[in-house]
C-alpha cells in the first residue's frame, strides 16, 4: 500500500514512488544526475534522465530525453521506456525528471496532466520517478498544484503541502490532508485534470482532515465542469457529508457520491 | 372554546408578509388566539404551519387535528438556534405552500427555556430579522405567541420586533416598531478570564484550527462536534483574511458550559441576513456564513463600518 511521506535523502526512495525534489539554487543538476545513475546500477534499474541540459548525463545513464524532442508525451516515453527495460532484463525503470519551465510551453494545466500521469505509472509499475523542480523557476500556484500530485517530498522547504491526492490501486486516487480556501484552488485543478482523463474519478478521502466550504465549492464546480462525469468520494466523515447536503450540493445536477 | 372573531383585516385582501406578535398568558388564551388564527385561515381555505414548542403543540393538536391543511412541524431541534429559524421557515412555507393557496404560520420561541442572554437576545433579532427575510417575498402571514407571565420588560424588547399585535383576536399596528429603525443590540458582554488571542492572517488557518483544538480538548469537546466548529471557524477566518481587512483576531474562551470562540476583524457585513438563507445548488459563494449558523449552537454578529466585525461562535459542552 502506498503511502505518503517526506524524504530525508533520495537514498530513501524506492519503487513505486513518486518524488518531487525542491531543489534550491546552489543544487546541481549533474551531481543529482550522478548520484541517481550511480543508485540505478547499485539496484539493477534501467535509469532514464529527462531534462533540457542533461546532455552530458548520456556519458553514464541508459537513456536521456530532452522533453522538447520527445516528437509525443513524456508518458508516452516513459512507457516505452519501461517496457523496454523488462525486455533487457533491468529490475525495474528509474526515472529523473529534471522540470523546466522552457519544456512546459503549454501551462501549467499540461504540467499537471504530465505529472497524474507519471504518478499512475510509477503506482502501477513499480518504476520510481523523481520530477525536480528548481524552486526558483516556478510561480508559487503551479510549485504547490505539482507538490500536491507527489505522494513523495524531498527539498528544501520543511513541510508537506496541505493535501495530497495520489494514485492507490487500480481505480482510485487518494486524497489527504487538509483543503481549505488557500488550498481550493490547487484542488480544483488536480481534480479537473483527472475528470478530463476519466469519467468517473474515485477520491479514497479517509486520511482527508479537513474540508471547507471553498473546497465544496471547487469539487461541485469540476464535477460540472465537463458533461457525463462522476466523482465519487470513499471514506468522508460524517461533518462532511453534513455540510456536503448543507451548502445545497446533494442534488442530481452536481455529480458527486459522497460516501462513509 | 370560543373562537374570537375575524380580525378587521381579512387575510385574502393582505399582500407581502404579515408578522403579529400575540401577547397572551396561560394556555387558555394561548388556545384562545392561537385555534381562532388556525380557524380564520381554514376557513380562507389557507393552509397553516405551526412551529411551537413540543407542550403548545399537543394542547393546540387536542383542538385541532393535523391533516393536509394544518402541519405541526418539530421544531425541538432548532428553536435553540436561532439563526437557523429563518431557513426552515421558508422551506416550511415552500413546502406547504406547494398547492399555490395562501399560507399561515403561527412560531413561538421557548421563551421560558433559554439558556443564555446571548441566545435570548438572538432569538429576539431573529424575530426582527424575519421582517426584513420574507418582505419581498410571497404573502403569507405569521403569528408570534408570546406568554408574558411576570415579563413585561422582555414584551417590550419584542413589540419593537413585530409590525403588528394582536390583542382580543384583532390586530393593530405596533407603535414600538419603526421598520426603518436598527435592531437595539446590547452590547456584547466582556470575554471571561481567563482566554486565549491569536492573530491570524493568510496562511494561518492550520494555526488557527490549532489554536482552537488545543482550548476545545481543554473542555472535553472533539470529535464530530470539533470537526463542526472547526469548519465554522475557517469560514469565519477565511472571511476576515478574504474581506475584513486581511487579518483578525481569534479568541477563546469558556462560560457557561459554553465554548465561545470569538473573531474580530476591520470588515463590514453589510446584509443583516447574510448567511441565513439556504443556498441554492448553482450560486456562487455565500455559503460560509449559512453553515456557521448551520453548524454552531449559537452565533452572534455585531457589524458596523465603524468598529468592524465581531463574530462569537458558541458550542454547547455536554457534562
Amino acid at each position: 500500500m502506498r503511502a505518503a511521506r517526506t524524504l530525508a535523502t533520495l537514498d530513501e526512495a524506492g519503487n513505486g514512488d513518486h518524488v518531487c525534489q525542491l531543489m534550491g539554487p546552489a543544487d546541481d543538476v549533474m551531481d543529482r544526475s550522478r548520484a541517481f545513475v550511480a543508485d540505478g546500477a547499485l539496484f539493477g534499474d534501467k535509469v532514464m534522465i529527462v531534462g533540457p541540459a542533461v546532455e552530458t548525463a548520456g556519458e553514464f545513464a541508459q537513456t536521456v530525453l530532452d522533453p522538447a524532442r520527445l516528437g509525443g508525451s513524456l508518458i508516452a516515453a516513459v512507457r516505452r521506456e519501461a517496457e523496454s527495460a523488462g525486455r533487457e532484463g533491468y529490475r525495474s525503470l528509474r526515472v529523473l525528471h529534471h522540470v523546466s519551465r522552457d519544456a512546459w510551453p503549454e501551462g501549467p494545466e499540461e504540467l499537471l496532466r504530465s505529472e497524474l500521469d507519471l504518478e499512475e505509472f510509477a503506482a502501477d509499475s513499480g518504476a520510481l520517478v523523481v520530477c525536480a523542480y528548481r524552486g526558483a523557476e516556478w510561480d508559487a500556484s503551479t510549485l504547490e498544484e505539482v507538490r500536491c500530485v507527489h505522494p513523495h517530498y524531498l527539498g528544501s522547504r520543511p513541510e508537506s503541502p496541505a493535501f495530497q491526492v495520489y494514485r492507490t490501486g487500480k481505480e482510485g486516487w487518494t486524497v489527504n490532508g487538509v483543503i481549505d480556501a488557500e488550498g481550493a484552488s490547487a484542488f480544483g485543478a488536480v481534480l479537473c485534470t483527472l475528470l478530463a482523463q476519466s469519467v468517473t474519478v474515485r477520491l479514497l478521502c479517509h486520511g482527508l482532515e479537513f474540508f471547507d466550504a471553498a473546497a465544496m465549492g471547487t469539487l461541485a464546480d469540476a464535477s460540472r465542469h465537463l458533461p457525463d462525469r462522476k466523482v465519487v468520494l470513499e471514506g468522508t466523515n460524517d461533518t462532511l457529508r453534513l455540510a456536503w447536503e448543507l451548502s445545497g450540493f446533494a442534488v442530481p445536477s452536481i455529480p458527486v457520491v459522497m460516501a462513509p | 372554546m370560543t373562537l374570537p372573531s375575524h380580525p378587521d383585516t381579512p387575510p385574502s385582501a393582505q399582500t407581502g408578509y404579515r408578522h403579529e406578535l400575540y401577547p397572551y398568558t396561560g394556555r387558555d388564551e394561548f388556545l384562545q388566539g392561537t385555534v381562532g388564527f388556525i380557524q380564520e385561515a381554514l376557513d380562507d381555505g389557507e393552509a397553516v404551519v405551526v412551529a411551537v414548542p413540543q407542550d403548545k403543540a399537543s394542547l393546540l393538536r387536542s383542538e385541532v387535528p393535523e391533516d393536509g391543511t394544518v402541519r405541526f412541524v418539530d421544531t425541538s431541534a432548532l428553536a435553540h438556534h436561532p439563526g437557523r429559524l429563518i431557513g426552515a421557515w421558508q422551506e416550511w412555507i415552500r413546502e406547504h405552500a406547494a398547492g399555490g393557496r395562501p399560507v399561515r404560520g403561527i412560531g413561538e420561541s421557548p421563551w421560558d427555556q433559554v439558556q443564555s442572554q446571548a441566545q435570548a437576545e438572538q432569538l429576539r433579532y431573529h424575530e426582527w430579522l424575519l421582517n426584513k427575510a420574507f418582505a419581498d417575498g410571497p404573502a403569507w402571514w405569521l403569528l408570534c405567541p408570546y406568554d408574558t407571565t411576570g415579563d413585561g420588560a422582555a414584551l417590550q424588547q419584542l413589540t419593537r420586533c413585530h409590525p403588528q399585535i394582536r390583542t382580543g383576536g384583532r390586530s393593530a399596528p405596533s407603535t414600538d416598531y419603526d421598520p426603518q429603525a436598527p435592531f437595539d443590540f446590547v452590547p456584547l458582554s466582556h470575554p471571561c478570564d481567563p482566554y486565549e488571542e491569536f492573530i491570524y492572517t493568510n496562511g494561518d488557518l492550520p494555526a488557527l484550527r490549532e489554536k482552537i483544538s488545543a482550548c476545545a480538548e481543554q473542555l472535553g469537546l472533539a470529535d464530530r462536534r470539533l470537526r463542526e466548529l472547526h469548519l465554522a471557524a475557517t469560514e469565519i477566518a477565511t472571511n476576515s483574511i478574504r474581506h475584513g481587512g486581511g487579518h483578525g483576531t481569534l479568541r477563546t474562551w469558556h462560560e457557561d458550559q459554553r465554548m465561545v470562540c470569538e473573531f474580530r476583524d476591520s470588515g463590514f457585513i453589510a446584509d443583516p441576513l447574510a448567511g441565513r438563507h439556504r443556498p441554492t445548488s448553482t450560486q456562487v459563494g455565500g455559503r460560509g456564513l449559512w453553515l456557521v449558523h448551520q453548524l454552531c449552537d449559537l452565533v452572534e454578529i455585531r457589524s458596523t463600518p465603524d468598529t468592524g466585525t465581531t463574530i462569537r461562535l458558541h458550542t454547547q459542552l455536554t457534562g
